[in-house]
């Protein structure tokens, strides 16, 4: 293959995560196009589902809510995966992303990770009372300075911005996830992650910082798909990653907010 | 009050267009490449101008199997990606599987603790 033609197949980048038709798979100008109308009703629909099952296990407390909750984070975890893939380091997409398929796996995330959220709220609201009424506002404050910021130019979204901060993003999952494998193996925690010292706050109020700069990208996804006249499934996928990034930022801004009461 | 004040401002300033200052630059991210370059075909023939043209080749009729190939699929380009096999693809996925198996248990022991 000439050098011309694989410039044309795989894009200036080798990077898959900054490959420039990381949506082509199925973008297709067909009648139906994106709007931005369109995506930010989305997005209210996906955050009232969530709300609605955040309060159904937040007042219900049975062993069946219990497993309710379960398996409805399995599914939210699940439609995730199926619709943003999964990528692995120095092996590359085991699972491609999919974002036509983002109109039916978006309503089960986001009723899946209610359940999740509203057992999260209910535990910190336990040991800190009016500590999930401060995160949720926090939340959409920093959502619309973030917002703003954005349309108004100041933060101006560059491949090596989304570079930078899916490294760190991938930094982060990764801690969480050897955080895991040291609970499961150890039962302790990491002392970083739940340290209420400097060092714990700080570690929060970093990966706060990476969250709300995750909604920099999503508001791109949404705002270059409307402009260009994307497939009308892209309305799905980018209030999905909207409201994926919103409830990350809520949880973080929680855990924060706790280490913080609890000093 | 604050939480629904703050939600309303966040989705009123949504449906706002960005400004011309953030549309109208070189350096944007290309989420939706091809799209974008059959909806401008001028900045295509931009974007090929600097390439170099590679020398013509010529396809004899009875290579008639290998035109009907498909394109080859877009493939990330990590270094081992030539030893990754469908079978470490599978192990992975089990690997992911179970990881998330153990999550839901020890949360549903947790929640019903």
């Amino acid at each position: 293959m000439s050098r011309h033609a694989a410039l044309d197949t795989f894009g200036r980048s080798g990077n898959p995560l900054i490959r420039s038709n990381a949506f082509d798979s199925t973008a297709t100008l067909g009648d139906e196009k994106m709007t931005l109308q369109g995506a930010v009703n989305k997005t209210s629909m996906l955050l009232a589902m969530t709300v609605l099952t955040a309060g159904l296990s937040w007042n219900i407390q049975t062993p069946t809510m219990s497993l309710i909750s379960t398996l409805g984070i399995g599914a939210a975890l699940i439609a995730a995966i199926a619709t943003f893939g999964f990528y692995f380091f120095f092996v590359g997409w085991i699972l491609k992303p999919r974002p036509h398929i983002a109109p039916k796996t978006a309503p089960i995330y986001a009723l899946g990770m209610g359940f999740a959220v509203g057992l999260i709220s209910r535990t910190f609201e336990a040991q800190f009372p009016g500590i999930v009424l401060e995160a949720v506002s926090l939340t959409f404050f920093v959502a619309a300075s973030m917002l703003l910021a954005y349309k108004t130019g100041i933060i101006k979204p560059d491949r090596n911005f989304m570079l930078m901060l899916f490294a760190a993003t991938m930094g982060i999952v990764l801690t969480y996830l050897a955080n895991l494998i040291y609970t499961l193996v150890t039962g302790n925690v990491f002392f970083v992650l739940t340290d209420n010292g400097w060092m714990g706050i700080g570690f929060s109020l970093l990966v706060v910082a990476i969250a709300a700069l995750n909604l920099v990208l999503d508001f791109d996804i949404i705002e270059q798909g409307a402009e260009r006249g994307a497939p009308k499934h892209i309305e799905w996928f980018g209030a999905m990653a909207l409201v994926m990034t919103l409830i990350w930022l809520y949880i973080e801004i929680l855990r924060l907010l706790a280490k913080l009461r609890s000093r | 009050m604050l939480g629904a004040a703050s939600a309303c401002i966040f989705f009123y300033l949504l449906r706002f267009k960005a400004s011309a200052k953030q549309t109208n630059r070189n350096d944007r991210i290309d989420w939706y490449g091809s799209e974008s370059k059959r909806l401008d075909p001028e900045a295509t023939a931009e974007q090929s101008a600097d390439i170099e043209k590679p020398p013509v080749e010529t396809h004899e009729p009875t290579n008639q199997a290998i035109d009907r190939a498909p394109p080859p699929q877009a493939i990330p380009s990590s270094s081992p990606i030539q030893a990754t096999s469908p079978r470490i693809n599978k192990w992975l996925v089990a690997a992911v599987v179970i990881l998330v198996v153990v999550v839901l248990l020890s949360f549903y022991e947790s929640t019903n603790a």
